[in-house]
């Protein structure tokens, strides 16, 4: 009984990711799409719950449904042109989304094949310790690499966002 | 394991559950709904009550009278404005959008309801003690900005966008210096566990280890949940009501029902994280010291509100960037070696 009611969560989830996901490329107007695309996060999120990695569950609340995918419905709706056509218009391009579909879908195939399935091994409650061992004593110098780069595109978006002129 | 009457109480109507039901998925289920009704009347009550502190208490210090014609000395006002509230005609505003603004004061309520979960209310008295439980709090708690900011869009006026806007600047911008305060805590119990943390306070509050850091839960407290002097989200002087300018009748009560619980909770973080939880003398149960801090830190939230002016957008945004997170970051070093010095010792 545990398991059909874990398998049936697992497809709500799903559909919930996939109802969403699909919900930002049809709609017709931008801002719709960038809320859906907030709920899709959100969806994400509640997966890594459900795998147990309750980290990058909380991670995936905070940064993206709570920080990028603000910023998105913010820039969305302040540069939302009211006298233009829809944000999100479709266009007839169908060939060749299809055939880059088709080839992304052939990818993804042969990346799930080609990747060995972990064995159920032995995971460990407290993954947040865990994950700050390797942060901090195996991976220091990536994760010291990506922390400069973050600096670095923090400051270049403040000096492009002070202008030329008072910087 | 676990000593006190909440916790016993919960147990044995479990055994009570069992004994009728028998399926532990199904016991766990009911349990998890009493709980969830619990808290839930727990939260709208407390909106009735903190309404009547926010009128009779504010008056009693601004020197005025108050409401003191329903029911004995105003007792019953918060009452008739409820019934008041359910009688109004819902306006529906033309060339709004209107998914968006039904729905954004509802999914407001959300995230207020669901970190309710994560407070530990008694020794073992805690719906969701997880693994990650403060960062998971914090983390539901920013979702909050998202449906105000849906509300100032779809509405559709310029007074409503322009307090959306604010909404993301003001909260955007405090949630950093507040992590960063937390941190401390963090550190010094080892665990981002909310029991954990209460544990950790049983012989001396971190009120006490982290003075700094408490100073600044507060202001990013206040700022987090639109509480004046820094409502500059619904500014009334300013921009009307902000977002929920075009709301009226019951859909406005959902966005002042969900102020107050954000009130409720910035009192019960504040004694969780600061004040030692449910620790206290012996003479009173755990879940008793608990209620008091929280509503003495609720009460001391709103006397902030009622006693000083609604600070500037501006000089409030700058005070968050320039000097609350330096001191934070200041406050995670000296901790650090705070601790270092501690295990050396």
């Amino acid at each position: 009984m545990n398991e059909m009611i874990s398998t049936l969560v697992f497809y709500a989830m799903a559909m919930v990711i996939l109802g969403t996901a699909l919900g930002v490329v049809m709609s017709r107007n931008l801002v719709h799409s960038a809320l859906l695309m907030t709920a899709c996060f959100i969806g994400v999120g509640m997966l890594f719950f459900y795998l147990d990695a309750d980290f990058l569950g909380a991670m995936e609340f905070m940064l993206y449904s709570g920080g990028v995918a603000i910023l998105v419905v913010m820039g969305v709706m302040l540069t939302k042109r009211h006298d233009g056509p829809p944000g999100n218009p479709f266009n007839n391009n169908t060939i060749l989304a299809l055939g880059g579909a088709g080839l992304f879908v052939l990818v993804m195939i042969g990346v799930v094949i080609s990747t060995p399935a972990p064995a159920g091994g032995y995971v460990s409650p407290d993954t947040v310790n865990e994950l700050a061992d390797m942060m901090l004593n195996k991976y220091i110098l990536p994760f010291e690499i990506a922390a400069t780069l973050l600096l670095a595109a923090l400051v270049g978006a403040i000096i492009l966002a002070k202008g030329d002129g008072e910087a | 394991m676990h000593s006190g009457i909440l916790y016993s109480l919960g147990q044995s109507l479990r055994e009570i559950l069992t004994s009728l039901i028998g399926v532990p998925i199904l016991v766990d289920l009911l349990m998890t709904i009493i709980c969830a009704t619990i808290l839930l009347l727990i939260m709208a009550t407390s909106a009735l009550v903190f309404t009547l502190g926010e009128r009779k208490i504010c008056a009693f210090i601004q020197v005025r009278i108050g409401p003191n014609r329903v029911g004995p000395g105003g007792l019953l006002q918060s009452v008739a404005d409820m019934l008041k509230l359910m009688d109004k005609e819902d306006i529906v505003p033309r060339g709004i959008d209107k998914w968006l603004w039904v729905l954004s004061p509802i999914l407001l309520l959300v995230p207020s309801a669901l970190i309710y979960a994560f407070f530990p209310f008694d020794d073992g008295v805690i719906l969701a003690d997880v693994n990650v439980g403060l960062f998971l709090l914090i983390a539901i708690t920013s979702q909050t900005i998202l449906p105000f900011l849906m509300g100032g869009y779809s509405s559709n006026s310029k007074y409503s966008l322009i307090g959306g806007m604010r909404t993301v600047a003001q909260m955007l911008g405090y949630e950093v210096p507040m992590v960063f305060a937390l941190m401390g805590i963090v550190m010094i119990t080892g665990s981002l566990k909310m029991s954990a943390i209460v544990e950790a306070q049983s012989d001396v509050w971190f009120i006490v280890l982290q003075p700094l850091a408490f100073l600044i839960y507060i202001v990013t407290a206040l700022v987090e949940s639109n509480r004046p002097p820094f409502n500059i989200v619904e500014g009334e002087s300013e921009i009307i009501a902000g977002p929920f300018t075009e709301y009226t009748g019951m859909r406005w009560a959902l966005f002042f029902l969900a102020e107050f619980s954000n009130l409720m909770c910035i009192g019960i973080l504040t004694t969780t994280l600061f004040l030692g939880g449910w620790h206290g003398p012996d003479f009173l149960p755990g879940f008793c010291w608990f209620w008091i801090k929280t509503l003495l830190c609720v009460l001391f939230y709103q006397w902030v509100g009622w006693t000083f002016p609604r600070a500037r957008v501006d000089s409030m945004l700058s005070f968050g960037w320039k000097v609350l997170l330096p001191i934070a970051l200041i406050n995670v070093l000296l901790t650090g070696v705070g601790i270092y010095v501690y295990n050396v010792m």
